[in-house]
């Protein structure tokens, strides 16, 4: 499989009047054409951020990158001119917003911002546009008459197609979705996650696909990343991870998101609490809340180990290994 | 359409209300026989010119002859002078009206210009620039601003004619200078909300589609800022009619605001009610105005929440 988007140990932090947030601690991932890939990890632990660097938005936060490498097809993403990056969003890879109900503009239609989406990354005349609008309406089993409501007039899970049109309308290569479904109830955020499956096979783009619903996620995903404290710990197929977890971190995770759905008296949840960006990272951030660390652990940032493109980053797991 | 009509029906109300004010108000304003009557005059004289004037009828009737004439476009004529009144609200208004639209127009243009470049640059020399100026707007009386351009570009350098409205050009200087009264608050609402605005979800989800700075700035963000600006007509207005009356004095302007003033101090009731009665004519419709023109541009009041599916 060819390699779309490959992001190399990835490090960068926000100076707030607190202090500086160390937000990202070398993430290292690749995506796929074609595939879906999770993201999956607690809140804050740098998952949101991470996309966004990936499109250039994190900059218009503060968010300023120390070290690291983001290619996009044999491109580099950070070396972008302006005129590129505005092709690059939405023409190459386009987002899928987390609250559809305030990612349109009130003041248009639906088919407007559509056809303005269209007409932004290709040569087209406003009645080509609509053409389109409304094909891809259809693959989002939109109805045509919705297209022509404003935002205000539409409910969420409309809403949420409507976006998800607005970012497979042209074709790009990968799409974004960073918990795109957290505003809608669950019967629909399922059945938009399968249409959103469809017409990635369809259209054949990649889907990077961001949440901290492990159900979710193994639903719809191929391979899956586990993100804590700016840093992919672990990163597998899906089977791979959900039969063979590696790191502590992801089987506390696994454990506590209870996929078998056995009854038990409580869930479990991971004792402790994450790292404070404030200070920077020493070690692996998850010692402290570990039942394996090693002093090891506490002193040197484990480097990731690759076996069966199962990546890992972690001390005792190299250990196990060496054992074996 | 719909929304047109809804707000024409509303505004006739308002003028309903604003009608029974305007009378009850002036009538508790003093007694017109007084400045019109020699002190010494006797009862029967006083009696005389109470019925010819219809003083001595019912609160209530008086208040009929007055809404029904003013229906058929009669207002009374004046007590002091005995001309209609119409007639001489006739005479003042068009100064009064033009240099209010004028001052409104270029206010919106100030607001927009200056609001837009402050948000854009924000914290940097023109933002602060923009805050300065609009404090100084705020805090100093237009009375005070009026008379310092006056003596500034009137009487020193004489770019301007200061007084009456004879020529094109003896409307630059009140109706700017009004203008930048209005528009000094204006404009901080409208920067303020514009920051809002460009941090808002649509517009990120816009810089995310790959839209042009231009096509973010003005086509979404500002369009949504302004239709704020707009919905505070009603504070825009009462700017607007408090610094006409101001400007009109200092640069003897001949209009409502120096008559109103007369009549006021001749307890003349017909004229006053007149004026009164002619300024929320003039305040309903130029909000009208705005508010069809907010409608305009938000979908959410042209068709109204409740159609919501
Ligand atoms: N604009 C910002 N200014 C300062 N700190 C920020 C900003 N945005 C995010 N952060 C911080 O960056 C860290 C990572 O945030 P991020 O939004 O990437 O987390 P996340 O994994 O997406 O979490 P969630 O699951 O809650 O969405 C958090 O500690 C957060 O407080
Ligand atoms: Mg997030």
């Amino acid at each position: 499989m060819n390699r779309l988007l490959w992001v190399e140990d990835l490090s960068g932090h926000i100076d707030t009047p607190k202090g500086r947030l160390h937000i990202l601690n070398g993430v290292s991932f690749c995506v796929h054409e074609n595939e879906c890939f999770g993201i999956i990890g607690e809140s804050g632990s740098g998952k949101t951020m991470t996309a966004l660097s990936v499109l250039r938005y994190a900059e218009r936060l503060g968010f300023q990158i120390d070290a690291g490498a983001i290619v996009f097809e044999g491109e580099d993403v950070l070396g972008f001119n302006k005129r590129r990056l505005l092709h690059y969003n939405g023409g190459r890879v386009a987002v899928i917003p987390q609250d559809p109900m305030t990612s349109l503009d009130p003041l248009f239609t639906a088919e407007s911002q559509l056809v303005e989406t269209l007409r932004t990354h290709k040569k087209l005349t406003v009645k080509q546009a609509k053409a389109q609008a409304y094909a891809i309406a259809e693959k989002m089993r939109i109805a045509p008459e919705k297209l022509k409501c404003y935002p205000f007039q539409l409910s969420g899970g409309m809403l949420q197609r409507i976006v998800g049109a607005a970012a497979i309308a042209c074709h790009p290569k990968m799409i974004i979705a960073d918990e795109p479904t957290t505003a809608l109830d669950v019967t629909v955020q399922l059945q938009y996650l399968k249409l959103l499956r469809d017409i990635q096979d369809e259209y054949g783009a990649a889907i990077v696909f961001i949440s901290h619903d492990m159900h979710a996620v193994s639903m719809i995903c191929d391979r899956i990343a586990v993100m804590y404290a700016g840093r992919i710990v672990e990163c597998a197929s899906k089977n791979g991870l959900l039969r063979n977890p590696r790191h502590p971190y992801t089987r506390a995770l696994i454990r506590s998101a209870n996929l078998s759905g056995e009854v038990r008296g409580k869930y479990d949840t991971i004792d402790g609490v994450p790292p404070d960006p404030l200070a920077k990272p020493v070690g692996c951030s998850f010692a402290d809340r570990c039942p394996h660390s090693m002093p090891r652990c506490f002193a040197e940032t484990p480097p990731k180990t690759t076996r069966d493109d199962h990546e890992v980053c972690c001390w005792a797991c190299q250990k196990d290994e060496s054992k074996t | 359409m719909k929304y047109a009509v809804k707000k024409l029906v509303q505004s006739a109300v308002i003028l309903f209300f604003v009608s029974i004010v305007i009378f009850l108000a002036v009538r508790a304003s003093g007694d017109p026989l007084q400045s019109l009557l020699d002190p010494r005059a006797s009862d029967a004289q006083r009696a005389a010119l109470s019925a010819k004037l219809g003083l001595d009828k019912p609160l209530i009737v008086q208040y009929g002859i007055f809404v029904f004439d003013a229906l058929r476009g009669d207002l009374g004529n004046s007590h002091s002078s005995g001309r209609p009144v119409l007639e001489i609200i006739g005479e003042k208004l068009p100064g009064t009206v033009v240099l209010s639209i004028m001052a409104l127009l270029i206010a919106i243009l100030f607001t927009l210009l200056l609001g837009t470049l402050a948000a854009v640059k924000k914290n940097r020399a023109a933002d602060r620039i923009v805050a300065v100026l609009s404090a100084l707007g705020q805090s100093f009386p237009v009375f005070f601003v009026g008379i310092i351009a006056v003596q500034l570009l009137g009487v020193k350098l004489r770019i301007f004619p200061i007084s009456g409205a004879d020529t094109p050009l003896h409307y630059v200087l009140p109706g700017v200078l009004l203008g930048l009264c209005v528009s000094s608050s204006m404009a901080l609402v409208l920067r303020n909300n514009l920051l809002a605005e460009l941090e808002s979800d649509h517009v990120k989800f816009a810089r995310l589609r790959g839209l042009n700075e231009r096509s973010v700035l003005f086509r979404h963000a500002l369009r949504n800022s302004f239709s704020t600006v707009l919905s505070l007509s009603a504070f825009i207005f009462a700017n607007l009619i408090t610094g006409s009356i101001v400007i009109e004095s200092v640069f003897a302007w001949p209009g409502i605001g120096e008559l109103s003033y007369q009549a006021i101090m001749k307890r003349d009731f017909p004229l006053v009610q007149g004026i009164v009665l002619i300024f929320a004519i003039l305040i309903v419709s130029l909000s009208l105005l705005t508010d069809i023109l907010h409608a305009a541009l938000d979908p959410r009041i042209r068709l109204g929440k409740e159609e919501m599916q």
